[in-house]
C-alpha cells in the first residue's frame, strides 16, 4: 500500500508518548483497585476548581500529544522522480486539525482582531508576529515545548534525586558523604554556565555531523532533548537534599524501627515506609520545578542557549518581545499570549497537584 | 464578691468554631481563687482545663469564642470587658503563667539573663544595673546555684528542670498575685518534678501568692493544692477542699479515676476502667454528661442535668446521687479480684528465658576534620539482667539513663559494642544481622509515642500483618484474615478497624494497635517502652489491664521500661533501677519498693507524689541541686556520687560492685559492702 505520507518519530515525540502511555496504564490499573479509585474520586469530588484545572491540563496535554505525531506529506510525483519523494517540511496532526491557522500568514505585525484592509481577509484573534504568523497558533504550538521541557526534565531529574536522596538519608555513612560531595560540587557550579557550555558543545556536535540530522526539525528536536537532559542533570540537587533530610528524620520514626524489629528488609522499608511518606515533598517540588523549568526555558532562550530559534516556544516569544515592547506603537500581544498560556498551565498544574496531594494523604482526607 | 477572692469566674463558657458547629469545650463553670491559696484543676485531656486557663489570660486562639454572659472577675474588674492594652498590663504582671513545655518557652538566641531582665523591665521600668541585681535575686529565689554566673547562659545549656526554674523566675518578675501553672512538671523527670513542686510550694509561701494549678496527676494536686476542682467534658463536676477530697471523693467519675491510678496495693485487682468515651460536645446536652459511663446512672440522670449539691461548706458535687429531690440509689460496684491478678508464681519456679550479660552499647563521638572517634557515650555500660518466662521485669530510671537504648540494643536495632544476649542457649549478640532475623519474631516492642509508631499511609490491617507477611514465604490470605480478626478481638478493637488508618484512632486505641502488631508474630518476649506514658489515667488503666490479661493468656514475658513508679509497682515482678547506663539496684518488686537500698532508688521513690502520702512530703535524702550528668562524661567512681547524700571518699574513687543483700535483692553501693 502506498501511503500519501510518512510518519516521522522524533526522540521527544517517542518519550512524550511513552510517558503518556505509562500514565494511561496506571489509570487502567487504578480503576481495578478499589482503594486507589477511591483516592482519585476524592481528588475530584466536590472540587469544581480541581475539575477545571484538570480539564485545562487535559487540553494542554492533548494538544502537545497531537503535536507530537509528526509526518511528512508525499509530494505530487513528477514523471521520472523517486516514488518516495516527501516534503522536507515536517507537520503534525495538530497542524492538520487547526489547518488553516498555520498557513494564514500576513506580511508582518497586525494587532488582535484587526480588520485592516491590508490583511488577507483573515481574522487573527491574537494578532500576528513579526513574520506575519498567527500569534494564537504560535502560542498553541509552544505548549508542546513547554510540556516537553517540564515532563522530560522531571523524568531525567527524578531518578537521581529519589535514588540518591533516599540512599544518602537512609543508609548514612560513606554513601551519604559521597552523595553530599557530589551535589555540593554540582550546585556550586553556576547553572547557566554549565547549561551554556553543554548546549554549545551539542551545537558543535550537530554541525560536525550534518548527515546524521538531515532535517531542520530533527536538529531542533535534538537541541530540545539535550536541553531537557542538561536541565535535569543540573536540577536534581534541591529535591535530593530535601529527600535526604526527610529520610534522615523518617528512619528514626518508631514505625521504621517496628518494621526492622519484625525483620523487614531495608529495600522494602525504603519503598513501603519511607517513599510514601516523602511523596508530598516530591509532588510539591515537581510542580514548583515544572513552573520554574518553563520559565528557565525562557531565560535560556534569551541568553541564546535555549531551544533552537525555529522551535515554537514561549521563551522565544518572550525573547523577541524585548524589541517589540520598544516599538511605537507597542506590540504587546505576543508577550501577553505567551504569558497567558504559561500562567494557565502553571496555575492549573499547581491546583491539580494540591488536590492530588490532599486526597492521597490519609491524615488530611477526613478534615475536608 | 468575697473580699478574699482574687479571681472569680462566673458562668464561663468557651468554645471553638469548627466545621461541625460550635464546640462548647467549657460549659458554664464557676469557681473562685482565694488570696494565698492553691486551687488545682484536675481532669483528663480534652476536659477543658487548659482552655479555662487560657480564657483567664485572654490567650485564646482565633477560632475560640467566649460565650456571652461569661464573667472573669480579677480583683472586682471583669477581664472580659478589658481591652487588650489593659490586659497586657495584667498578664505576665499580676497574673503570672508557667507553661508545660520549658524547652520551647524560652527564646534560644538570647541568654536567660537578657530574657529575665526584659521581663523585669516590662513591669517595672528601672536601670540596667537595677534589673541585673533583681535578676540575680530572682534566680536565687528559684534555687539556682551561683545565679550571677548563670545569667550569661543560653537556654540550650540548661536542663529541663533549670529552664522551668527560669520560667518561674520570669513569672515572678512581675510580682504576680496569681500564678497560673499549666501542667508545670509534665515534661520533666520525676526527680526534677519533685524539685519544681517543692520550689512552687516554697515560693508560694514566700511571695504569698495564689496558684491555679492545672494537672492530670492526683499526686501533684495532693501535694500542692488547698482546693481541688474536677472537670469532666467541659464542666466542673466536683469541687472540694483537699482533705475532704481524698478522704471521700463524691462524684462517680472522681471515684473511678482514683481507682484507675495503679499502685502496689492494687496489684491483685483489676484496675477500674471507665467504659465508653466522652460524649461529643457539639450538641446541646440536657442530661448528666457522665451518665453514659456511670455505673450508678438512673432514669433521672438521662432526663435532667444535675445541679450543684452542697454537702459541706467545702464540698460540692454535680451528681443526682447526692440530690435530695431525686435520690438515685447507689449501686454497689464489685471489684473483680483475681480476674486480672498478676501471676504469683515465685521467681524460683520460673524458667529464665533471656539472659543479658555485661551488655554494652557505646556510641562513638566523632570530632575533627577526619571524623575520628575521639570518645564514646556509654549509653549502656555493662548491664546484667535475666528475664523469667511469664514474668515482668521493669526497668526504671530518669530519662537519659539508657533504658530505651537497652531495649533497642536487645532488638539489635542499635549496634552492640559488647556482651551477650542469651535466648535459651543461643547468643543473639554474636549472630550476624542476617541470621538474627530468624529470632526477631520472638522479641517484639511496643513504643511510647502512639502517634509516631505507625506509618500514616498504611491501613491498620497492613500495619498489623506486616511482620507475618515478612516471615511467611507464601501469602495465605485466609489465614491472615483470621489472624487479624483474632488479634483485633484480643486487644479490644472493633472489627471494622482493619480498613481504617491509624490517625482515625485515639491514643489508647493506637496503643492497642501497637500491641496487636507486636503480638501478630507470636513473640515470647515483649519489650514495652513506656507504653502508657502518653495516655490519660483511665486509658492507661485499660492498657495495663490488657497487658496483664495477655501475659496470662499467652505466657508472655515483659521487659517493661518506665519512669512511672506507680505503673511499675502495679505490673512488675522484678524491678531493676538504672542510672547512667548501669543497673544500680535489682530486686523483687515488693521488696525493692518497700525497702529501697540504693540512695538513688530512695531518691526516685521519694520523688513520686503519691496520693497516700501525708501532705508535707518528707524527702529522706536531701537532693543536691545537680541534675543527671551526661552519659558522655560520667563522674569518676560511682556515677551517683555528686548527687548522693551519703557520699564517702571511696565513692569518688571506684565504682561499687553488685552486692547481694538477700536472695531477692542486689545493690551496687559502697554503703552495703561487707
Amino acid at each position: 500500500m502506498n501511503l500519501s505520507f510518512k510518519f516521522v518519530i522524533l526522540p521527544t515525540d517517542a518519550l512524550l508518548w511513552l510517558v503518556f502511555l505509562i500514565i494511561m496504564g496506571f489509570v487502567l490499573f487504578a480503576r481495578g483497585k478499589m482503594q486507589l479509585a477511591a483516592h482519585w474520586y476524592q481528588v475530584f469530588h466536590r472540587r469544581p476548581l480541581t475539575i477545571i484545572a484538570a480539564a485545562l491540563l487535559g487540553v494542554f496535554l492533548s494538544i502537545s500529544l497531537l503535536d507530537s505525531i509528526h509526518y511528512r506529506v508525499m509530494l505530487p510525483q513528477n514523471n521520472n522522480s523517486d516514488p518516495n519523494f516527501y516534503d522536507a517540511h515536517i507537520s503534525s496532526v495538530f497542524d492538520k486539525i487547526v489547518s488553516p491557522l498555520g498557513t494564514q500568514t500576513e506580511k508582518t505585525y497586525s494587532s488582535p482582531l484587526s480588520s485592516d484592509p491590508d490583511l488577507k481577509n483573515h481574522y487573527h484573534i491574537l494578532g500576528t508576529d513579526k513574520i506575519g504568523q498567527d500569534v494564537f497558533y504560535v502560542s498553541l504550538k509552544s505548549i508542546r515545548t513547554g510540556i516537553v521541557i517540564g515532563i522530560l526534565t522531571t523524568l531525567v531529574m527524578l531518578p537521581f534525586a529519589l535514588f540518591l536522596g533516599l540512599i544518602a538519608g537512609y543508609f548514612q555513612g560513606l554513601a551519604d558523604d559521597i552523595i553530599q560531595y557530589i551535589y555540593t560540587t554540582l550546585s556550586s557550579i553556576p547553572g547557566v554556565l554549565l547549561i551554556a557550555a553543554s548546549v554549545l558543545s551539542m551545537h558543535i556536535f550537530i554541525e560536525k555531523n550534518p548527515l546524521a540530522f538531515p532535517n531542520i526539525a530533527e536538529r531542533a528536536d535534538l537541541r530540545l532533548l539535550s536541553l531537557c537532559v542538561i536541565l535535569g542533570i543540573t536540577s536534581w540537587t534541591t529535591l535530593c537534599r530535601l529527600l535526604r533530610a526527610e529520610a534522615l528524620k523518617l528512619r528514626e520514626m518508631d514505625y521504621v524501627q517496628a518494621a526492622l524489629s519484625v525483620g523487614v528488609r531495608k529495600t522494602r522499608i525504603i519503598f513501603r515506609h519511607i517513599l510514601p511518606n516523602v511523596m508530598h515533598i516530591i509532588m510539591i517540588v515537581i510542580v514548583l520545578d515544572f513552573s520554574s523549568l518553563v520559565l528557565a526555558e525562557a531565560v535560556l532562550s534569551y541568553v541564546g542557549v535555549g531551544v533552537a530559534a525555529e522551535t515554537f516556544s514561549w521563551g522565544n516569544m518572550i525573547n523577541s518581545a524585548r524589541l517589540e515592547l520598544a516599538r511605537e506603537p507597542v506590540v504587546w500581544w505576543p508577550l501577553t499570549a505567551a504569558f497567558l498560556l504559561m500562567f494557565i498551565l502553571v496555575l492549573s498544574a499547581n491546583i491539580f497537584a494540591d488536590a492530588v496531594r490532599d486526597a492521597f494523604d490519609p491524615r488530611l482526607r477526613k478534615r475536608r | 464578691m468575697d473580699e478574699n477572692n482574687l479571681l472569680e469566674i462566673k458562668s464561663l463558657s468557651v468554645g471553638f468554631l469548627t466545621h461541625s458547629g460550635f464546640l462548647e469545650a467549657v460549659h458554664d463553670i464557676h469557681f473562685t481563687i482565694p488570696q494565698g491559696k492553691t486551687v488545682a484543676v484536675i481532669g483528663e485531656s480534652g476536659c477543658g482545663k487548659s482552655l479555662t486557663a487560657h480564657a483567664i489570660l485572654q490567650l485564646l486562639s482565633a477560632t475560640c469564642r467566649i460565650v456571652r454572659g461569661s464573667h472573669i472577675y480579677w480583683k472586682e474588674q471583669d477581664l472580659l470587658t478589658l481591652p487588650e492594652l489593659g490586659m497586657r498590663k495584667i498578664r505576665g504582671g499580676e497574673l503570672g503563667i508557667i507553661f508545660q513545655e520549658p524547652m520551647t518557652s524560652l527564646n534560644p538566641v538570647y541568654t536567660i539573663g537578657e530574657q529575665l531582665k526584659e521581663a523585669i523591665q516590662q513591669h517595672k521600668p528601672c536601670s540596667r544595673k537595677q534589673s541585673h541585681i533583681e535578676a540575680i535575686a530572682l534566680l536565687n529565689a528559684v534555687g539556682f546555684p551561683e545565679p550571677a554566673l548563670q545569667l550569661i547562659r543560653y537556654p540550650h545549656e540548661l536542663s529541663g528542670g533549670m529552664k522551668q526554674r527560669v520560667m518561674i523566675a520570669m513569672a515572678l518578675a512581675g510580682e504576680p498575685d496569681l500564678l497560673i501553672a499549666d501542667e508545670p512538671t509534665t515534661a520533666l523527670d520525676m526527680t526534677t518534678q519533685a524539685q519544681v513542686l517543692t520550689l512552687l510550694q516554697s515560693i508560694q509561701r514566700a511571695f504569698k501568692m495564689s496558684i491555679l494549678l492545672i494537672t492530670h496527676d492526683f499526686g501533684i494536686a495532693q501535694q500542692l493544692a488547698d482546693h481541688v476542682i474536677v472537670m469532666y467534658a467541659g464542666q466542673i463536676v466536683e469541687s472540694s477542699s483537699i482533705d475532704h477530697f481524698f478522704e471521700k471523693p463524691l462524684h462517680p467519675y472522681t471515684q473511678q479515676l482514683l481507682n484507675a491510678v495503679p499502685g502496689i496495693e492494687k496489684r491483685h485487682h483489676r484496675l477500674a476502667v471507665i467504659p465508653g468515651v466522652v460524649l461529643p460536645l457539639t450538641e446541646k446536652i440536657t442530661h448528666c454528661r457522665f451518665a453514659a459511663r456511670c455505673p450508678h446512672a438512673d432514669k433521672i440522670c438521662w432526663e435532667k442535668e444535675p445541679q450543684w449539691n452542697l454537702l459541706d461548706q467545702n464540698q460540692r458535687v454535680k451528681c443526682h446521687l447526692y440530690d435530695k429531690h431525686y435520690p438515685v440509689k447507689k449501686k454497689v460496684i464489685e471489684v473483680s479480684f483475681n480476674s486480672a491478678s498478676l501471676i504469683t508464681k515465685s521467681a524460683a519456679d520460673a524458667k529464665s528465658l533471656l539472659t543479658i550479660s555485661n551488655l554494652k552499647i557505646h556510641f562513638p563521638v566523632r570530632q575533627g576534620l577526619l571524623k575520628r572517634k575521639r570518645s564514646f557515650v556509654k549509653a549502656v555500660d555493662g548491664v546484667n539482667l535475666t528475664l523469667y518466662e511469664g514474668r515482668t521485669l521493669a526497668i526504671v530510671g530518669e530519662s537519659g539513663c539508657g533504658k530505651t537504648t537497652l531495649a533497642k540494643g536487645i532488638l539489635r536495632l542499635l549496634p552492640i559494642s559488647g556482651g551477650g544476649i542469651h535466648l535459651n542457649d543461643q547468643d543473639l549478640a554474636q549472630l550476624s544481622l542476617r541470621r538474627f532475623r530468624h529470632y526477631r519474631q520472638q522479641l517484639q516492642i511496643i513504643f511510647q509515642d502512639p502517634y509516631s509508631a505507625f506509618n500514616p499511609r498504611l491501613r491498620v490491617s497492613d500495619i498489623i500483618l506486616e511482620g507475618v507477611r515478612t516471615l511467611q514465604k507464601k501469602r495465605n490470605l485466609f489465614q491472615e484474615e483470621s489472624l487479624l480478626q483474632s488479634l483485633l478481638e484480643q486487644v479490644g478493637l472493633p472489627q471494622d478497624s482493619a480498613d481504617r488508618y491509624p490517625h482515625e484512632f485515639s491514643g489508647g486505641q493506637r496503643q492497642r494497635i501497637g500491641i496487636a502488631r507486636a503480638l501478630a508474630v507470636s513473640p515470647r518476649i515483649l519489650l514495652c517502652d513506656e507504653p502508657t506514658s502518653a495516655l490519660d489515667v483511665s486509658i492507661q488503666a485499660q492498657i495495663l489491664n490488657l497487658l496483664v490479661d495477655l501475659q496470662k493468656e499467652r505466657n508472655l514475658t515483659y521487659l517493661f521500661i518506665s519512669h512511672n513508679i506507680s505503673v511499675v509497682s502495679y505490673l512488675a515482678h522484678e524491678i531493676a533501677v538504672m542510672y547512667l547506663g548501669r543497673i544500680v539496684e535489682y530486686g523483687d518488686a515488693k521488696t525493692l519498693l518497700e525497702s529501697p537500698k540504693h540512695p538513688y532508688t530512695q531518691l526516685l521513690l521519694s520523688a513520686v507524689p503519691t496520693i497516700k502520702k501525708p501532705k508535707e512530703i518528707v524527702i529522706p535524702v536531701k537532693i543536691n541541686h545537680t541534675d543527671l550528668p551526661s552519659a558522655a562524661n560520667p563522674p569518676q567512681g560511682c556515677h551517683f556520687h555528686p548527687r548522693c547524700p551519703f557520699v564517702m571518699e571511696r565513692c569518688k574513687q571506684e565504682y561499687p560492685g553488685m552486692v547481694a543483700l538477700n536472695p531477692s535483692q542486689k545493690v551496687a553501693c559502697h554503703l552495703y559492702e561487707n
